[in-house]
């Protein structure tokens, strides 16, 4: 959290972070940004192989099914509710990110618990969506959906869609494992102990960081 | 989902600037960057910046190749005339071809 600001502040006369932030919150951003380039490689590689393919298979005809309701069709209501899990795991996120700077261990706790249940629902629905699309016969190399126009489309589809959600769904799984961690070091009284509930932070941005790629992911996958 | 109006290229330009709305907030708010010093900011916001024009590259490259290949490469060009399916959106009929 940025401190008061004296009027006329020299950053750059050394002695502080001219950033005015934390050392590991500063790489953390970095980080980050070197993630978002590589998510950025991927959305850019796939929407450059789409504007070189004739035709593209119909999202709402792809992704029509819900889960335990047979045979369904409602496009894109199940992934609006995987989006929705997340958003509301990055709320609980922001809301564990504020007790902490109010020094709440016991809010902290409450709300870290419910940002990783939320990222274990997600994973959860992420997981059945790839097995009923396997069920399908759809995996890496193998694409049993037709373009929108009724040709044959290639196996693009399908193994940017794998690689892609995959890449980024290991990225909540590895932002679930941290926020576990805190979640001990919080029960354990180490913030508490060190004054302060920076490490919440950091793992908050990651957290963020992840439901901003989705956004993004869905976007493209799915919308357009 | 098949009414054809508003057309699919307005709808997909709504849904970018919602996307790139939404991102933003995440950015502002839940990650903080718009309470940190201007320094910061900058050094977060100039880089992603690059990506403005990388998407505009790339979708030029690709949309280039492809229209080469249409022009040059008969056999891609037909091989999208060949149906297997009927087609999801049925804007056009003549391509239907159980109603034949």
């Amino acid at each position: 959290m940025a401190q008061a600001i004296p009027a006329g502040q020299k950053w750059w006369s050394g002695g502080k972070s001219p950033f005015n932030v934390e050392y590991g919150k500063l790489m953390m951003w970095y980080f980050l940004m070197s993630d978002s380039f590589t998510f950025g490689a991927f959305l850019i590689s796939y929407g450059s192989i789409r504007f070189a393919t004739n035709g593209w298979p119909d999202p709402n005809h792809v992704f029509r099914a819900f889960p335990f309701m047979g045979e369904t069709n409602l496009p894109l209501v199940f992934v609006s509710l995987m989006t929705f899990i997340l958003i509301m795991s990055s709320v609980t996120m922001v809301l564990a990110v504020a007790a902490g700077h109010a020094g709440d261990r016991k809010q902290v706790t409450f709300y870290m618990i419910l940002t990783i249940i939320g990222g274990l629902m997600f994973l959860s629905c992420q997981a059945w969506e790839w097995w009923h699309l396997h069920g399908e016969g759809a995996w890496w190399g193998r694409n049993p959906f037709p373009n929108a126009d009724g040709s044959r489309a290639s196996t693009n589809f399908t193994n940017l869609f794998f690689t892609i959600t995959g890449f980024h769904g290991f990225h909540v799984f590895s932002g679930v494992i941290i926020n576990i961690i805190m979640l001990i070091k919080n029960l354990r009284g180490d913030f508490e102990r060190r004054g302060h509930y920076l490490m919440i932070e950091k793992a908050g941005l990651y957290w963020h960081f992840v439901d901003l790629v989705w956004v993004f992911v869905f976007t493209c996958f799915y919308l357009l | 989902m098949k009414t054809g109006f508003p057309s699919k290229y307005v709808l997909n330009g709504i849904y970018l600037i919602l996307t790139c709305a939404k991102a933003f907030y995440i950015i502002a708010e839940f990650m903080h960057l718009r309470h940190e010093i201007k320094n910061m900011i900058m050094t977060i916001a100039m880089p992603a910046l690059i990506f403005v024009w990388f998407i505009i590259a790339f979708l030029w490259d690709g949309s280039s190749y492809n229209a080469l290949r249409n022009r040059y490469d008969a056999h891609y060009r037909d091989a999208n005339k060949v149906k297997i399916a009927p087609p999801s959106e049925p804007t056009d009929k003549e391509h239907g071809s159980k109603e034949e």
